[in-house]
């Protein structure tokens, strides 16, 4: 693995933790950090939250990492990923 | 049990050569890929899905025994509700996908993955373990399952079920319906992206309710779709396909499965190679991949089974792959190194023909979840279709799904005949309302 992978993938960890970390104390999640996969969905199966939760998440990134999402943006929203997609795509 | 044709496939006059899964004779396609796919995405497809393995699991231990075989913990179904599981094998592969119904009086166990004896016959070890109070039954070639999957289907439903089908949530079980005198169960399901529902009536009413589905739903565009549409809707939204990466799954965490693991439920088959692989890390995880490269313009570039290269490096292999016709190339998943399985890495992939470059992408692909919920991020009002021309819908114009409340989304492809030689005329309900709604919330 050469030094520009190493730190893309170091990157991309610190924003997928820091998701996790926000989500499971803003929404009170019985999970750890490492019991969420990075493509788990949000929604219907996966962390399985409901449309109150998506608030929520809203808040959670902006006190976060300073990004807002556009309310509604569902595509954003998926899953853990999509988040972190979101996120880096405001850097 | 020996193949078996269903209802349906013997209606169709279709042999074993259409498709087999499960054991079940079933057809794989209608009609083609593509005509059947857009079908699913901007109408209503109606599958057959009575393949699906059905095991009514009844007594005082039903609960115990299907907890015995599942991975997700079943005490935490509501009655009137399903939820979505995997059987496992003790070395933490997967046999099947589940769901389990909660019926109050007895539990529905369907399954998908692996022919239904199989699933039946470990039940009815464990049954016979526990001793009396637990009963087991197949019923799957006496239920017939059908499955109606599109931006349209709750509109559909709502003609002869009423407004309240909307309020049906995600995984909930209505008993006691009728369609033109045929009494179904439904169930709020869907693995497509879109609104999806499977109807459950007696094999014997299979063909009368095909019959009507299709008769009711030709304002919608509803045709049949084969099970290959559905995989390949599947694999754009990332839904497990237990035909593909299932079946090559060598642990069921590397499907990302991890939350559906509950921490106090009891023992269960594949506790032990759950709990250690959770102990020791997986070797390697499932990540979307897209073809980027111009070489990879052809049909079927990779294929299951090709190798992912990091440099010179083997990180992995593909378990599934299609053309994506929403997003108009190549994509695939593939087990990689955990190490490696990030999104926004450039990859490549050795296919049959060339050495293809790849970049893993978050899931799911398909970027909306149905044309409703991307109508959802443009708009805040609800949105109902304008009628034109005698309440006649034009595709390819600025009225079919998208425009005249959805202007944001004219310049969608696959939504346009126009561009694909298209241009007929769909009639919709006057009236017609579409909703603006996550399908999953």
């Amino acid at each position: 693995m050469n030094e520009a992978l190493r730190t893309a993938i170091a990157k991309r960890k610190e924003i997928l933790t820091g998701i996790k970390d926000e989500l499971i104390d803003r929404l009170q999640l019985d999970y750890q950090v490492d019991d969420i996969d990075d493509d788990t969905f949000l929604f219907g199966g996966g962390l399985s939250l409901n449309s109150i939760d998506a608030m929520e998440i809203i808040i959670g990134m902006q006190s976060r990492f300073g990004v807002m999402l556009p309310e509604g943006d569902i595509a954003a929203m998926r899953t853990i990923n999509t988040l972190a997609d979101f996120v880096q795509s405001q850097a | 049990m020996a193949n078996w044709s269903s209802k349906i496939t013997g209606y169709y006059s279709k042999d074993e050569s259409a498709g087999k899964r499960d054991g079940c004779i079933t057809p794989a396609l209608y009609e083609n890929l593509e005509t059947e796919y857009r079908l699913v995405r901007r109408g209503i497809g109606l599958g057959d899905y009575s393949y699906y393995g059905k095991i009514k699991v009844a007594g005082e231990g039903a609960l115990d025994l299907i907890n015995r075989m599942s991975l997700a913990d079943i005490s935490r179904v509501p009655i009137n509700r399903m939820m979505s599981s995997f059987v496992l094998n003790e070395d933490g592969s997967v046999l099947c996908e589940i769901y389990v119904a909660n019926y109050a009086d007895y539990y529905l166990v369907l399954s998908e993955g692996a022919g239904p004896q199989q699933l039946l016959a470990r039940l009815q070890a464990a049954a016979e373990q526990q001793g009396e109070g637990t009963t087991v039954m197949d019923i799957t070639e006496s239920q017939a399952l059908f499955g109606l999957d599109g931006p349209f289907a709750w509109e559909l439903l709502k003609m002869f079920m009423g407004a309240g089908v909307i309020g049906i949530r995600y995984l909930e079980v209505v008993t006691g319906n009728e369609l033109e005198g045929i009494p179904f169960t439904l169930y709020r399901t869907g693995k497509t992206g879109e609104y999806g529902y499977l109807l459950q009536t007696e094999a014997a009413n299979a063909v009368a309710l095909w019959q009507a589905l299709l008769q009711k739903g030709q304002d919608f565009h509803l045709n049949p779709v084969g099970y290959q549409t559905i995989d390949r809707c599947k694999l754009e939204n990332r839904f497990i396909n237990m035909h593909q990466e299932g079946v090559l799954a060598k642990h069921v965490l590397e499907l990302n499965t991890r939350v559906m693991i509950s921490q106090d439920k009891d023992d269960y088959v594949g506790c032990k190679a759950v709990e250690a692989a959770i102990q020791n890390g997986i070797e390697r995880r499932l990540i979307g991949l897209v073809l980027a490269d111009a070489a990879a313009a052809q049909p079927d570039p990779v294929a299951a089974g090709d190798s992912v290269y990091c440099e010179t490096e083997k990180i992995g292999e593909i378990a599934n792959a299609g053309y994506s016709y929403t997003l108009q190339q190549s994509i695939a998943l593939a087990f990689i190194k955990v190490d490696y399985a990030y999104v926004g890495l450039d990859y490549q992939v050795q296919g049959e023909a060339g050495r293809y470059q790849v970049r893993t992408v978050s899931g799911p692909f398909q970027p909306r979840l149905s044309s409703i919920a991307a109508c959802k991020s443009a708009h805040r009002k609800t949105a109902t279709l304008t009628r034109c021309n005698g309440g006649q819908y034009r595709h390819g114009h600025d009225f079919f799904l998208e425009p005249p409340y959805c202007r944001h989304h004219r310049h969608r492809p696959y939504l346009s005949d126009r561009r694909h030689g298209g241009g007929s005329i769909a009639k919709y309900p006057p009236g017609a309302q579409r909703l603006q709604r996550d399908p999953f919330l």
